[in-house]
């Protein structure tokens, strides 16, 4: 039985669940169990999150004893991914403030430029043909009813 | 009346041209919305409603039932180009599809999952034909006590979608049956994870969950490696699929479409329950279950099939009785009833027409369908080839747009956000999505069935053993949890490979 | 950079613009815009019907355009926010139903008051509710439920379509009035519930008369009260609440709201529009085809009604053990 060298993805991800299984339990516990045979709202959640917890600490063991936990990279791109996801919330931040098209338009050109750059004129083409393209297909074909500027027009 | 001037009749009322015209249009909108990934039958079949009022009663239900069946064709492709499944119903064909088209096989990908569509929908409205009166009185059984067991055995199949370690997709399942009660409790109202959240009260939606975790997730893995290249690796080996896939896709598609008819039939299960099983089963009877999860056709063959299957066997219910067995049907109900029709035993006698009318159009469809689709297999392939920072900002917009689209709600386009980076950061840790998916359905119905039928036995846990259908159910639940037990099953099982995906 | 100064600039200017442009709005010309007529339910359901059937007679009436926009979700709270939150114009109005109007105020946490927040424009149509049992089950006529509920309390079970429904507490009503209990199996929809009625695993029903009707033609389901002033026309053998002497002949309905701040002049006009779409013919049959009952109320009758429909409201819901949730 070796010891673990450095953090094995699965005791981290195993931790993780651990715990998080066992604040569901807590929780489900404080709405209100109820009894087998009449099972409370919080019955249903309890039970799941005992059987993450369970299944979690089962992992751990397996990690923690060694012999069939692999270990793999899990370092994370922070620039793309953080850049991708903050686009997208702005997205849905601004959708109802400045319009459809304007926001589909600066959405695929940042993104065009941000994480593998390509040249403005691609970038400005693909924003322009993609947000008509999409207000054509949503708005004027499926009638999606699609959220407007202050432009009022569209 | 006898039965084949009826149907001759039907025919004749769909080749007028109207009705034609409006049958190819109402598959060219459902396919369209149905590749849109988010915008699944359901939502097509809303935007679309009111275009339909102005029709009269058969031509207005020829267009939905097209768009239906459209949407179910389409909801495929993305899900084996892009990993994004279209609905719930084409998560399965995730797993294989997806592999298949990055090993250049996407041709017969989608070749195989338009004719299985085709054969399957077709069976099934032979089915429908035939068989709708008595299997609808058979739906009527089901109360809360056998659907508790049914998800039972539903939850079962989580053995079976597991591709890498058994442990960790039990712990997504559980994860998933976690997500699945949040949202207010059906009983007492009580909020349960909602954070104060209005909009979570209802719960989280099905389609943000799918599209972010498999969807969005995709691409944040993707433009970490592969943003210079294209999501094809290797050649285009062909555009249809050869003979040998043929053969190996034969029972699948055989078995998905029956399972799927009479999944469909039941109200609540439906295309996407209907799936996941035809995969498991597929896999169960494999002599190489192994292969699964790394470009099976079978894994395709099985499913696509049987959500067509479901399709048809969902209007069962709605033109015997005048149930809708699922939120599509529910639509079509308000439509049918909009129009003056009601639905129900007398819906065959007294508009004959109508019926057979929309029976001979659903035929008509899936030809119109296949011979839609397969041509445009050749140009979904190409689209793969396009740089892929070109196509990631594209389809990250068209799963915003389809998410936000879906329900008219902006918290769904964060929900979505959300469980993109959660997908991620699972796939990046080993976990699998699929069983939380299938859990995240199933965990509600479950629940929900299990009071409901607490609180008829008045808290005997006897009900689900006592009546009939439910027991049954359950032994062969039992039976089949325990099977693994089996050493010749046991040798089987040896053949799955170890965390193996990413 | 420059670039993106020169986006925020004309942007800033053409906002400025059009905000001069879409100042006051004289109510002479009202409506001079399109107005949208939001619901609570999702889109297909019978609350956007009604909307829909709404927008596609107004245009004999009215000289804009009404557009139907489903906001579900949140037990109404999303669409009552979106009406909050909107200019109180005379151009955004909401088809309430007791649902998220009378009961979800005291089942949830709703930040807004009701009767200071929101006015009644208008009734055009409404839901009956009725009480349905399984065909075979022993009971032929609701004085024979009532005298068995009466033997074994809390025994009976019926099936409803949430626990919160307008439906369940109609029949908690009834029950309270004729005092029996029966216990509650709630589902996750109209439809369940009636199935599961109708294969005969709950015995009693409490539903629309819409959602009950497919299973009574089949044979399925006996209806043995509609809670209303008159006999349903789709059940003309069942009596009425009225008839058997039950204070319960309240219905579902279908009432337009605005925000109460709208200048009244606006609000007169609508109501005159919507008193003109409930009695076109049109609306009427679309209606009669739902399984709707279409019918006009004023404003100020309807006001009337509301606050003696919440007050029992209320009371039921205390009783019945669901009052505000934390």
């Amino acid at each position: 039985m070796g010891k673990h060298e450095g953090k094995k993805p699965d005791y981290s991800s195993g931790m993780f669940f651990f715990l998080l299984g066992l604040a569901v339990c807590y929780f489900s516990w404080k709405i209100g169990l109820g009894s087998p045979a009449k099972p409370g709202p919080g019955f249903m959640p309890f039970l799941a999150g005992l059987l993450l917890a369970a299944l979690s600490f089962v992992l751990l063991i397996q990690v923690l004893l060694s012999w069939t936990a692999p270990t793999w990279e899990t370092k994370i791109l922070w620039k793309n991914i953080l850049a991708v996801l903050a686009a997208m919330v702005a997205y849905g931040l601004l959708l109802d403030k400045i319009g459809f098209v304007l926001i589909t338009f600066a959405f695929v050109v940042i993104l065009m430029k941000v994480i593998e750059p390509q040249s403005w004129l691609r970038a400005v083409l693909g924003g322009a043909i993609s947000s008509l393209a999409s207000y054509l297909l949503f708005e004027t074909l499926l009638k999606s009813q699609l959220p407007r500027s202050f432009l009022g027009f569209f | 009346m006898d039965f084949y001037s009826l149907i001759f009749q039907g025919f004749s009322i769909v080749f007028q041209p109207i009705n034609l015209f409006l049958c190819f249009f109402g598959c060219l909108m459902g396919t369209l919305v149905g590749v849109l990934p988010g915008l699944g039958p359901t939502a097509a079949i809303a935007l679309l409603l009111p275009t339909t009022f102005h029709f009269t009663p058969v031509s207005a239900i020829i267009t939905l039932c097209g768009i239906y069946y459209g949407a179910m064709y389409g909801g495929s492709t993305t899900s084996i180009l892009v990993n994004i499944p279209g609905e719930a119903a084409s998560v399965v064909t995730t797993l294989d599809g997806y592999k298949m088209a990055q090993d250049g096989r996407a041709g017969p990908a989608l070749g195989i999952a338009a004719f299985g569509s085709y054969i399957a929908g077709t069976l099934s409205i032979v089915g429908l034909m035939f068989l709708a009166p008595p299997l609808a009185r058979a739906a009527l059984a089901f109360g809360p006590p056998e659907y508790f067991s049914l998800m039972c055995l539903g939850l079962t199949i989580l053995i079976y979608l597991a591709s890498g370690s058994m442990i960790k997709a039990l712990m997504m399942a559980a994860l998933g049956l976690i997500i699945g009660c949040i949202g207010a409790d059906m009983l007492t109202n009580v909020h349960r994870f909602t954070l104060g959240i209005p909009e979570l009260m209802d719960g989280v939606g099905l389609i943000p969950l799918v599209m972010g975790l498999f969807g969005i997730s995709e691409v944040l893995l993707n433009i970490e490696v592969q943003v210079k290249q294209e999501i094809l690796k290797g050649k285009i080996k062909n555009l249809l699929p050869n003979l040998q896939e043929w053969k190996h896709s034969a029972k699948p598609i055989l078995r998905g479409s029956l399972l799927g008819f009479f999944l469909g039939i039941l109200p609540g299960a439906g295309p996407a329950i209907s799936s996941f099983v035809s995969y498991a089963v597929e896999k169960r009877v494999s002599r190489h279950p192994g292969k699964f999860g790394q470009g099976a056709i079978e894994g395709v063959a099985g499913p696509e099939s049987a959500n067509n299957a479901a399709t048809g066997g969902s209007f069962i219910p709605l033109f015997s009785l005048g149930i809708p067995s699922n939120s599509v049907m529910a639509i079509l109900l308000g439509a049918l009833m909009i129009h003056g029709v009601i639905p129900g035993p007398s819906l065959m006698q007294q508009n004959p027409d109508l019926f057979w009318g929309v029976v001979a159009s659903m035929y008509v469809g899936n030809i119109m369908l296949l011979v839609l689709n397969l041509p445009l297999i050749g140009l979904w392939v190409k689209l793969l080839r396009v740089p892929y920072a070109i196509l990631f900002p594209l389809i990250l917009l068209f799963c915003l747009i389809g998410a936000y689209t879906a329900s008219n709600k902006i918290v769904d386009v964060y929900i979505m956000i959300f469980f993109g980076l959660m997908g991620y950061l699972l796939r990046k840790y080993r976990y699998e999505a699929a069983p939380l998916i299938l859990a995240f359905v199933l965990g509600p119905m479950l629940e929900d069935a299990l009071r409901q039928s607490l609180i008829i036995s008045e808290g005997s846990p006897m009900i689900f053993f006592t009546r009939p259908i439910s027991g049954t159910i359950l032994v062969f639940t039992i039976l089949l949890l325990l099977s693994p037990m089996l050493p010749k099953i046991r040798e089987r099982r040896q053949v799955l490979p170890l965390d193996k995906k990413n | 950079m420059k670039e993106i100064i020169k986006m925020l600039v004309l942007s800033l200017l053409l906002f400025g613009f059009s905000a001069v442009i879409l100042a006051a709005e004289e109510p002479d010309k009202y409506p001079s815009r399109p107005v949208t007529l939001t619901g609570a339910f999702a889109a297909g359901g019978s609350t956007d019907l009604t909307c829909r059937a709404i927008a596609s007679v107004a245009p004999k009436y009215f000289s804009q355009p009404i557009i139907t926009m489903p906001k579900p979700g949140g037990a109404g709270l999303v669409a009552l926010q979106n009406l909050a939150s909107a200019k109180p114009d005379g151009y955004t109005y909401h088809l309430g139903r007791p649902s998220e109007m009378s009961i979800a105020p005291f089942i949830e946490k709703v930040p807004f008051d009701m009767e200071k927040d929101f006015i009644p424009v208008g009734q055009v149509a409404q839901d009956r509710i009725v009480f349905s049992v399984y065909t075979n089950s022993p009971w032929k006529t609701i004085e024979e439920l009532i005298g068995a509920a009466r033997k074994e309390p809390e025994k009976i079970k019926f099936a409803c379509s949430s626990p919160t429904a307008t439906t369940r507490l109609g029949l908690e009503k009834f029950c309270y009035e004729a005092g029996i209990k029966l216990a509650c199996v709630p589902f996750k929809g109209g439809t369940p519930a009636a199935i599961a009625v109708a294969g005969g695993h709950i015995p009693v029903l409490t539903s629309t008369v819409s959602e009950a009707l497919p299973h009574v033609q089949r044979g399925d389901l006996r209806v043995l009260l509609t809670c209303a002033d008159q006999r349903a026309k789709e059940y003309p053998d069942v009596p009425t609440a009225k008839e058997k002497g039950f204070e319960v002949n309240f219905g579902i309905w279908c009432t337009v709201f605005a925000r109460k701040e709208t200048p009244p002049v606006i609000l007169g006009k609508f109501e005159e529009l919507l008193k003109k779409a409930a009695e076109d013919k049109e609306f009427v049959a679309a209606m009669t085809k739902l399984g709707s009952e279409p019918g006009f109320v004023s404003a100020k009758d309807f006001a009337e009604y509301w606050v003696k429909e919440r007050r029992w409201i209320g009371d039921i819901v205390r009783q019945v053990g669901l009052s505000k949730t934390p």
